[in-house]
């Protein structure tokens, strides 16, 4: 794993999103994918394990929760961190009882975003 | 009990009280007349009394006349002079009493022939006994004749009191009878369009309230009479008008108060575009050296556009709880829907509720004020979104009628509503919500509002299966919309 990238699915149904963070997320070397739509995204995850999920939770068709649901039964090694707009004590603690790495609220900075994936990459490299 | 007024312009208590003096001085009137009548009755039968003695003892004067003529008997001289004396007692006593100008004529003459019978009894019978005449002789002639006279006159006299009595008692029947029934017609008509008038207006009063009960701000029109009934419907009207600002307050209320339920939905709205707006600029701060400018400028042109998703955003919010907009203007009911769609989907969405649309197109606008229209959707909404809870469709279909309405169908797929509440879910304070949730006023404002705009409403649900409330609102250029659908609301299962 030392060897390898760090690899990333990001996951909004907001475009912007995803076109601030993999280009910022890339040049510090990750391997980014990013979906707007949540059944996409559970289809690629069916083919393969990324380290870090970014996900939003409330989206049309699949959202957040059904999709960190889906990535922690399959993959309870991969950290999850949720980007949500829609920040309430209910739904932060539903997240972190499926074992979330951690749980930012929306607006959020590129640097707060950058600081928690580093230290859920550390606790990858920790493992 | 000054009564300055006319008819016509008169105060419910002024006009009884003038009926009420009219009658009594009636009454009064009346009673003075059969008064009068009784009397003047009681005198023609006294002075008839009168007539009848003067007229026997005329008689008996004639009786002894012929005695004395004849020589039967003793005495009768002295009989005749009495008799003569008590004529003369009569007359003097009926002389003030005969009044009418035929009786007093008859009697004048009787009076004239008594005097003329004295002067020739009086030379016939100069000393204690008579002269004796005979039957050839002048004054015995004469006698006879004036006697014969005053006997005639007599019974003239007695004639003209007979009709006098017998007209004084048809007098007193006529007053009886035909007087009081005149009176009683007259009062009975007059009191009769006098109180059909009062009943017209109670009644216009009655329906008034009648339809305040329904939930329909009618105001009566006020006549110009200043009585009690006009300063009642005034008073109405007054009510009717301060009901229809505590509604309009009332509606204004419940708005606000929709709004904290779909307020957190609008937060998560806006938290995304601000995100948007928040890694944008971070990104420009961060890698601006290394920009191009057309990167730079796609950059730019996100945060605008973001900028501009938040500010609509808040500017619906805003156009919606703003209070007073009360203007009418046509409206498509598509535009009205998706307006009010867009306040509440992000609520929706978080509660996996879906919202599907089904709006024909090209359909006629409706006349309507925007934002009542859009609370009226917006509560139907919220009440769909609050019966299904968690996970469910709702669906808003909107079509044209034939009878010219825009029929919009919210549709939910919740629990259903009961039988046995179906009928009360549009009265004000019926909720089947618990304490606190709910005013249980949602409904009545929505039920309100759509009679406003001349439209109704029906609700059919089947338990377990979902609940469907449809709204009917007249369409423009449609002169063939029915107006029939007075009652308003409509429950079917």
């Amino acid at each position: 794993m030392t060897t390898e990238q760090t690899t990333i699915l990001i996951l909004d149904d907001e475009p912007i999103v995803s076109k601030r963070l993999k280009p910022s997320l890339e040049k510090k070397g990750y391997e980014v994918e990013a979906f707007t739509k949540g059944a996409d995204a559970l289809a690629r995850i069916q083919e393969k394990q990324f380290n870090i999920v970014i996900t939003d939770l409330k989206m049309e068709g699949v959202d957040g929760m059904q999709f960190l649901t889906a990535v922690k039964d399959k993959y309870p090694d991969t950290e999850v961190i949720v980007i949500t707009g829609f920040a309430t004590m209910a739904t932060a603690k539903e997240s972190f009882s499926k074992g979330i790495f951690d749980f930012l609220a929306k607006p959020f900075k590129l640097g707060e975003i950058n600081e928690v994936i580093a230290k859920a990459e550390a606790k990858i490299k920790a493992n | 009990m000054k009564i300055p007024c006319l008819l016509n312009a008169c105060t419910i208590r002024q006009r009884l009280i003038m009926l009420n003096t009219v009658t009594i001085a009636l009454v009064l009137c009346l009673v003075s007349i059969y008064s009068y009548q009784l009397i003047s009755l009681e005198n023609n039968v006294v002075t008839m009394e009168q007539v009848d003695d003067l007229f026997n003892t005329i008689l008996g004067l004639r009786r002894y006349e012929k005695n004395i003529m004849l020589h039967l008997d003793e005495g009768n001289s002295d009989k005749a002079a009495s008799a003569l004396e008590e004529i003369d007692k009569y007359i003097t006593e009926l002389d003030p009493k005969i009044q009418s100008s035929h009786a007093r004529e008859t009697f004048e003459n009787l009076h004239k022939n008594f005097t003329e019978y004295q002067t020739i009894f009086n030379r016939w019978c100069a000393t204690d006994e008579c002269v004796s005449l005979t039957a050839e002789q002048n004054d015995a002639h004469l006698i006879r004749q004036t006697g014969q006279k005053m006997v005639e006159d007599a019974t003239e006299l007695a004639r003209i009191n007979r009709i006098f009595i017998s007209k004084g008692v048809k007098g007193i029947l006529f007053w009886l009878t035909f007087i009081p029934a005149l009176i009683f017609t007259t009062g009975a008509f007059l009191f009769f369009s006098q109180v059909k008038n009062i009943l017209n207006r109670l009644s216009s009063l009655q329906k008034g309230t009648k339809s305040l009960a329904a939930g329909e701000f009618i105001q009566i029109p006020v006549l110009e009479h200043p009585d009690e009934i006009t300063e009642l419907v005034t008073n109405f009207n007054g009510m009717v008008e301060a009901l229809e600002e505590k509604q309009e307050e009332l509606i204004q209320s419940k708005k606000m108060a929709s709004i904290g339920t779909f307020s957190s939905g609008i937060a998560h709205e806006i938290n995304n575009p601000l995100n948007n707006i928040s890694l944008s600029t971070d990104t420009l701060l961060e890698e601006f050296d290394s920009m191009d400018e057309e990167e730079s400028r796609e950059i730019l042109d996100d945060i605008m556009e973001q900028t501009e998703r938040a500010s609509k955003i808040v500017r619906n919010l805003l156009d919606f709880s703003r209070a007073q907009s009360s203007e009418t203007q046509p409206l498509f009911i598509d535009f009205i829907l998706h307006k009010t769609t867009d306040l509440i989907n992000n609520e929706l969405r978080i509660h996996k509720i879906a919202i599907e649309k089904d709006i024909a197109d090209m359909m006629p606008e409706v006349n309507g004020d925007l934002q009542k229209l859009q609370q009226v959707f917006l509560n139907l909404i919220i009440n769909a979104e609050q019966a299904i809870g968690d996970f469910g469709t709702i669906t808003v279909k909107a079509r044209a009628t034939d009878d010219g309405f825009i029929r919009t169908d919210i549709i939910d797929n919740g629990p259903g509503i009961a039988q046995e509440n179906l009928e009360q879910i549009f009265d004000p304070f019926f909720t089947t919500k618990e304490a606190g949730k709910g005013t249980g006023l949602g409904l009545s404002i929505v039920y309100g509002i759509v009679k406003k705009h001349g439209g109704y409403i029906e609700v059919a649900s089947t338990l377990g299966e979902g609940t469907t409330f449809s709204v009917y609102l007249p369409a423009i250029n449609s002169s063939d919309a029915k107006p029939e659908h007075t009652e308003g609301r409509h429950t079917e299962t």
